[in-house]
Order: C-alpha cells, then sequence, then structure tokens
C-alpha cells in the first residue's frame, strides 16, 4: 500500500480551507444578536458551532472573532517589522552612536518577557484595538531590528554597495533600493511566525481580561466568557481554541516554507559568489 | 588628476582597544589624467586602502586626497556625486560587484537615473553602445548577476564603469579571476579607451608582466608607502 504524502502547500491549502469557509459562512450571520432561547444550544444545522450563555451564534462570532484577531495581528507584525527593518537598517549601516544606543535598547527589550510586558502596558493603558496594538508592538520590533542590523552591518561591506558608493549613490538610495531588497527576505519567515505568535497574545490578553473587550467578538474573550460552562457546553471553549491553534499551526507551517526558501536563495548567492 | 598629500590611513585596534594599526603612512603620489599606471604589492600591504582612498570610500587618517582639485572630505550632495563620476572602479569579484536581487539591466539603468547621463530616449542606444563596445549582447540584460559568467559579468562591470565617462579608472586584479585571452582582450579595450578619452587609468595586480606590457610607469605598494619600481618607469608628466 501506497502511504500518501501531503505536501507543505497542499496542507497549507487544506487548513487554509478548514479556516477560512467557516469564517466566510459566518461573516453573514449576526454575531451580537441575543436570543436567551436559544442559550448554550449543542452544535446543530442552525447553530453549526452552537449557540453562547446570551444565545448568540458562535460560528458568526468566530468569523468576526478572526477578523479582529487577525486584522489586529497583521497590523501589529506590519508596524513591528517597519519599525524593526527601518531602524535596524539605519543602525546597521550608519554605526556610530545610533548603533550603540539601539544596542543598548534592544538588549533591554529582549530580556523582558513580551507577553508579560504587553500585560503590564494593557494594565495602564485604555483597553482598546489600539492600545493592545502598541502594547504588542513595542516589543514585537526587536526580533526584526536585530536580524536587519546584523545583515545591513554585514551588507556595508559588499562590494555591491561599495559599487553602489562608487558610482555615486546616496546613503537613502542605497538603504530603500539595495539593502532593503536584501534583507527582508529572510525577514518573510519571522514575520509569518510572529503572526501566528501574535494571534496567540491577542488571544492571551483577551482570555485574562486585558485584551478587546466584550461585546467585541474576540477569540480569547470567547474562551474568558465560556468558562462557566466548560462542562456544559464545551465547544464554547473548543471552537474559539481550535481556531488561534489551526491559525498558528498555518503560520508556523508558512514560516518554515519561507525560512527553507530564503536559506536556498543565500546558498545561491553565496554559490555565485564563490 | 588625482593628488595623495601625506595621506595616512590607520585601522582602529582589536576588540578590546590597542594602538591602531598603520597601513599607509604619508603617501604623496600624482596620478594624472591620460596615463596607464601600475601599481604592485604583496597581499595585505595596501593596495587595496589605496584604491578605497582614491575612489573616497574611505577617509585618510591623516593628509588628503584630491581629485581636480577638490577634497573627498570636504564633498557632499550633487558634487559629490559628480565627483564619483570622475573616478570609477572595476573589481576583481565583479559578480559580488552586482546586486544580487537586480537584473543586469536595472542596475546598468540605474546610472542614467542617478546622474540624468543623457535624455530618456537615448538611453537604451547608448546602453546599447557601451554592451557594444565591451562585445556583449543586450540579452545579457534581463538576467541576474548568478546567471552569467565570470568574463560577462566583468566585461559589464568595466562597461558600467565606462558608461559615467570617467577621469581616471582604477582597476583592482581585475583581470586576475579571468583566461588568458579574455584578459588580454579587457586590457587592450581598456588601454583603447583610456587613449580616446585621455583617460588615466591605475592597473593594482600581483602580475608584473600585466604591469610591464600596460602600464606606463609601475609603483610598488609596501612597507607602508608607495615607491616608483625602477627599470619599470618611463617619463612622468610634471604636476
Amino acid at each position: 500500500m501506497t502511504a500518501m504524502r501531503l505536501s507543505v502547500p497542499s496542507f497549507l491549502v487544506v487548513l487554509g480551507t478548514i479556516l477560512l469557509v467557516p469564517v466566510a459562512v459566518g461573516l453573514f450571520r449576526d454575531p451580537t444578536g441575543i436570543s436567551l432561547a436559544d442559550a448554550l444550544i449543542a452544535p446543530s444545522p442552525a447553530f453549526p458551532f452552537g449557540a453562547d450563555h446570551m444565545g448568540r451564534d458562535v460560528l458568526a462570532r468566530i468569523a468576526y472573532g478572526f477578523l479582529w484577531d487577525s486584522g489586529l495581528s497583521v497590523t501589529i507584525v506590519a508596524a513591528s517589522l517597519a519599525l524593526g527593518v527601518g531602524l535596524g537598517l539605519a543602525g546597521g549601516y550608519l554605526g556610530g552612536a545610533f548603533d550603540g544606543a539601539l544596542t543598548i535598547v534592544m538588549d533591554l527589550l529582549v530580556a523582558l518577557p513580551h507577553l508579560v510586558l504587553a500585560i503590564v502596558l494593557m494594565a495602564y493603558f485604555d483597553q482598546g484595538p489600539v492600545a493592545l496594538a502598541v502594547a504588542l508592538t513595542l516589543p514585537g520590533w526587536v526580533k526584526y531590528a536585530r536580524l536587519a542590523r546584523a545583515r545591513a552591518a554585514a551588507l556595508r561591506e559588499a562590494d555591491f554597495i561599495l559599487m553602489e558608493r562608487v558610482v555615486g549613490a546616496g546613503p537613502l538610495r542605497i538603504l530603500l533600493r539595495h539593502m532593503v531588497p536584501n534583507v527582508l527576505p529572510p525577514l518573510a519567515g519571522l514575520a509569518a511566525l510572529h503572526l501566528g505568535h501574535t494571534v496567540l497574545n491577542v488571544a492571551a490578553l483577551g482570555f485574562l481580561g486585558l485584551g478587546l473587550q466584550p461585546p467585541t467578538p474576540e477569540w480569547g474573550g470567547m474562551i474568558l466568557e465560556s468558562r462557566p460552562y466548560l462542562y456544559q457546553a464545551p465547544w464554547l471553549a473548543i471552537t474559539p481554541g481550535c481556531f488561534v491553534f489551526l491559525f498558528m499551526m498555518i503560520f508556523t507551517l508558512l514560516a518554515a516554507r519561507l525560512e527553507a526558501r530564503a536559506g536556498e536563495g543565500e546558498r545561491e548567492d553565496a554559490h555565485a559568489a564563490a | 588628476m588625482i593628488v595623495l598629500e601625506g595621506v595616512g590611513l590607520s585601522y582602529p585596534g582589536g576588540l578590546f582597544g590597542g594602538a591602531p594599526k598603520p597601513v599607509l603612512e604619508n603617501v604623496d603620489w600624482v596620478l594624472p589624467e591620460g596615463r596607464v599606471f601600475g601599481l604592485l604589492g604583496p597581499s595585505g600591504a595596501g593596495k587595496s586602502s589605496l584604491a578605497k582612498l582614491i575612489l573616497g570610500l574611505v577617509a585618510p587618517t591623516t593628509g588628503r586626497v584630491r581629485i581636480g582639485g577638490r577634497d573627498w572630505r570636504a564633498q557632499r550632495g550633487t558634487v559629490l556625486r559628480a565627483m564619483r563620476r570622475l573616478v570609477q572602479y572595476v573589481p576583481q569579484h565583479p559578480e559580488a560587484a552586482f546586486n544580487p536581487r537586480l537584473s543586469l539591466g536595472a542596475a546598468m539603468r540605474e546610472l542614467f537615473r542617478l546622474h540624468d547621463l543623457c535624455p530618456g530616449e537615448r538611453r537604451e542606444a547608448q546602453l546599447g553602445a557601451a554592451l557594444d563596445r565591451v562585445g556583449l549582447d543586450r540579452a545579457l540584460l534581463t538576467r541576474f548577476p548568478r546567471q552569467v559568467s565570470g568574463g560577462e559579468i566583468q566585461r559589464l562591470s568595466l562597461a558600467r564603469a565606462l558608461l559615467l565617462e570617467p577621469r581616471y579608472l582604477v582597476l583592482d586584479e581585475a583581470t586576475a579571476m579571468l583566461d588568458v585571452s579574455i584578459q588580454a582582450r579587457i586590457m587592450r579595450l581598456v588601454l583603447e579607451v583610456a587613449a580616446e578619452r585621455g583617460m588615466g587609468v591605475l592597473v593594482i595586480t600581483h602580475d608584473i608582466h600585466l604591469a610591464h606590457a600596460a602600464c606606463e610607469a609601475v609603483y610598488t605598494c609596501e612597507n607602508r608607502g608607495v615607491h616608483v619600481l625602477p627599470g619599470l618607469v618611463q617619463q612622468q608628466p610634471a604636476g
């Protein structure tokens, strides 16, 4: 008997379909409509993922929760990437006092557990989506900055960068046109992994009551609300938990794939330069 | 004319400080346009550092390097960009001298944008002529640096330097990695262009035979200085 092997891209398509089909269906349903008569209804044709303690449609709340969690996570990752790459490139390329100060700040932030820092920040902030994005971006940019800085410091002395200076390119053109395209590919895998972890962190803050507040549908908040009904209606906790897991799994696999591809590209470049 | 006046260059000490390591000390050297000079010397003697000083890529620790009367260190902005055009460089490893993520065509076309070399409609014709001059096909422009041979990319590197119509060209072991026939072809082309345009050339090499064949005067870089090599010098113009 021949064992069936699923390639990583095919597996990602399958997982993506499992994630997105319920989301697409749920977006046509009402996530906030209360119907106490339907409270704690088990999964059924009318409520495919059941109903919560207020009779709200769990499928609809999962779908809108996806928009909130993934939208916030994409914003956090994009802001962290832009900030980290900008600061890291400037530090690595310019060097000097700016690079020294940047290194100290990065070392301090790396020493702090990011989720704990976000919890402390959220305890002080007004608990809205902007505060949540800021609390997770503040520690989030460091990993990009460290990698971008190291790459930029190595590229600064690369022959093609020296040649760009020889032909008259200025620092800004060198940074944007020649350094950024050579720094970004290895960061793509890191960003994918960060996206998966950020969804988990957004949900974790929601579960702790420090994230988005009810009645906003959010996966961590849904798990928090389901705690009193864990034995009576376990689908209320299991369903959002499964979607967090699915989201993380997709982006962890994607990260591994992107890192492997970036590695192949690096090897090709190194082989060509040898 | 490139003038080095009392030029010294030191690199910082090790990771834990220590005395700076001097590479060059009190070098006075004049490189006039229209002359082909050779520079020999053992590895680590400071030949490439000297090239970087001439190209304005590093600042001398002492003294100054002037190009057409202007000190590299005092220049900024458009003046600096215009000065860069005056001195061009062909490195030993041309495959590493092009951005690996840009096509060769994109890399070449950037020069037109940087220096506004000619009107848009004439750019492709000028680029084509530059490629013809070094014997390369235009189809090469669609490829990436890793997709062409060492000889092709070295000629393209030369075409890039010549496209800017420099007053001075520095060849840093530019033919060392190539076979003898391509080496001779490239050197012949450089000497032709130098004679046509009155361009000065500095040939940095380990190959004394190449230096002897191609250069009017040959210098050595050793003991932190530049010295003329007796027996391989023709009359140097005053100035």
